[in-house]
């Protein structure tokens, strides 16, 4: 049908000239011939002549500059460049990250994922060694430097050596800091400036200082980081030589102007664990 | 001419969605390549800021001091000394380590940053690895910083002793280093030996060098004795000595990176 009207897409698209982005013009011509070729079959069924009806059609639509001018008045460019230009920022992205993880060798940057806390720790009892294990739920909840921290998992132990009558008890906790930018990575001040005090007074120095402060040997805060979520990161750490008599161990943290404390109760249903 | 023209209208629900959709899924694009880029920092002061919050330190520092030109595995490399106030002073480094060189310090692996106290007389002294760690590659210079309060100061001299008895090999070396550059409060200085990289280990500096880079290392200068004692002297552009004192090379409070 277009093409036995040349006449009608010649002035289709004298038309559409004026409206401002190009994209949108093959739709307006397609419109405005379809408009033209509608009024052409009426007129033809009116009893015109194929030429007499084409003359009528073209004449009822008027001037092709004056209605391409009014049609660029209602028409609104502003969201065909928009398309345009999301759609040249979705391919831009797709090719930057292709050539990111080909210059990356497609290899995830970290590790990702939680894995079980305290698996190379002993807790079973033997003949000549009693461990009593008691796994704690502090409720403690901190916020520094934009990070949350919380203790998600802690396990008291006990160590009692038979053969030489000697005990010892350590605390063994998970340190989660939550930070809700994914780009904010390892809260690294943390593991090497944390340190603990308990209710009777003694402290236990990071293992950075302790050989400066430990006033017991073998007291000490120390850990490592053992894996991260898009937003979490653990540390698996321990308070070493924990005063048999202590109640609670608090965790504390202050540098320039930013501090924050965590309190392990060491008490359970009343009784010191 | 209205029946022509509620006909002739574009589709602005459609084309909407699709435009939500493309922004959305280039949203989503994005957030992957930083994420496979190990959300790379936009320039050293931007990786700074990330440094200092990584290391829980509750207050932005001023930089007095940036140097550049140097490259490590073809990425450039940047040396940051900044201050806080009058309570502590740090030295960064840093790596446009990103891949496709976009971007500094990489999953925070691409830097390294020391905290030190500052001395309360007005001088501090500093000794820093710089990137990448001085420790693991010896024919990398050390950096020496000083951070200071003498006002007029257009240059500086630093003089010290290093002592020490590594694996049974005694040394006593003397070094008088003069600055190499100079900050808003800040003198650089450059600590190296001056053998080749093939004679260092052999060379006589090489234990005092080592041995200072454990000495500014939180998790290794308890172990490695008493404090090295530092004397500072300071000249004008004429070079008439104006000042000077004697301070001990400070110990990090924080190491990251």
């Amino acid at each position: 049908m277009l093409q036995q009207h040349p006449s009608f897409r010649r002035w289709a698209e004298q038309a559409a000239a004026h409206i401002r982005f190009p994209g949108d013009r093959p739709a307006v011509i397609r419109e405005l011939t379809e408009h033209m070729e509608d009024r052409c079959d009426a007129f033809l069924a009116e009893g015109l002549s194929k030429a007499e009806a084409e003359k009528a059609a073209l004449a009822a639509m008027g001037d092709a500059d004056e209605t391409g001018k009014a049609l660029a008045l209602i028409h609104r460019p502003f969201l065909g460049y928009l398309y345009k230009a999301a759609k040249i920022a979705l391919l831009a992205s797709a090719a930057m990250l292709l050539l990111v993880s080909c210059a990356r060798g497609f290899d995830m940057p970290y590790s990702y994922g939680f894995s079980e806390p305290y698996s190379d720790l002993a807790t079973e009892s033997t003949a000549t060694h009693v461990r009593e294990i008691t796994y704690l739920s502090p409720t403690a909840k901190a916020e520094c430097g934009g990070y949350t921290f919380t203790l998600p998992s802690v396990m008291h132990r006990r160590f009692y050596d038979l053969v030489d009558g000697t005990s010892h008890r350590s605390l063994y906790f998970v340190l989660e800091a939550f930070h809700p930018s994914p780009a904010a990575f390892w809260p690294e001040g943390v593991r090497e400036c944390i340190y603990a005090v308990d209710d009777l007074g003694n402290l236990y120095p990071n293992r950075c200082f302790s050989e400066r402060y430990a006033e017991d040997e073998g007291r000490e805060v120390c850990g490592n980081g053992t894996g991260r979520t898009l937003l979490r990161y653990r540390y698996e750490m321990w308070v070493s030589c924990v005063d048999p008599d202590a109640q609670w161990v608090e965790l504390r943290y202050e540098r320039l102007n930013c501090s924050f404390s965590l309190r392990i109760p060491l008490v359970k249903d009343g009784e010191l664990l | 001419m209205k029946k022509l023209f509620s006909r002739i209208k574009a589709n602005p629900p459609k084309r909407g969605w699709r435009i939500a959709a493309a922004l959305l899924l280039t949203a989503v694009l994005l957030f992957f390549t930083c994420t496979m880029a190990g959300w790379p920092a936009l320039s050293p002061e931007h990786a700074l800021r990330r440094a200092e919050r990584r290391a829980l330190i509750g207050m932005e520092g001023d930089v007095v001091f940036e140097t550049g030109g140097m490259r490590y595995n073809m990425n450039a490399t940047c040396t940051l000394a900044v201050r806080y106030g009058n309570r502590a002073a740090a030295l960064f480094g840093v790596s446009q380590d990103g891949p496709l060189k976009l971007g500094w310090d990489r999953n925070s692996t691409g830097s390294a940053y020391y905290v030190f106290p500052q001395d309360q007389r007005g001088i501090t002294v500093a000794a820093f690895t710089g990137y990448p760690r001085y420790m693991g590659f010896p024919e990398e210079a050390m950096f020496i910083g000083l951070f200071h309060d003498m006002e007029g100061a257009d240059s500086a001299e630093l003089s010290f002793t290093l002592t020490g008895e590594p694996f049974g090999t005694d040394f006593l070396c003397d070094y008088t280093l003069s600055s190499v550059d100079a900050g808003d409060g800040f003198f650089l200085f450059a600590f190296s030996s001056a053998a080749t990289d093939e004679d260092f280990v052999e060379s006589p500096d090489y234990h005092p060098i080592r041995d200072l880079a454990g000495r500014i290392d939180p998790w290794t200068y308890s172990q490695r004795g008493d404090d090295i004692a530092a004397r500072v002297r300071f000249f004008d552009a004429a070079g008439n000595e104006i000042g000077g004192g004697e301070t001990v090379f400070a110990r990090a409070l924080l190491q990251g990176g």
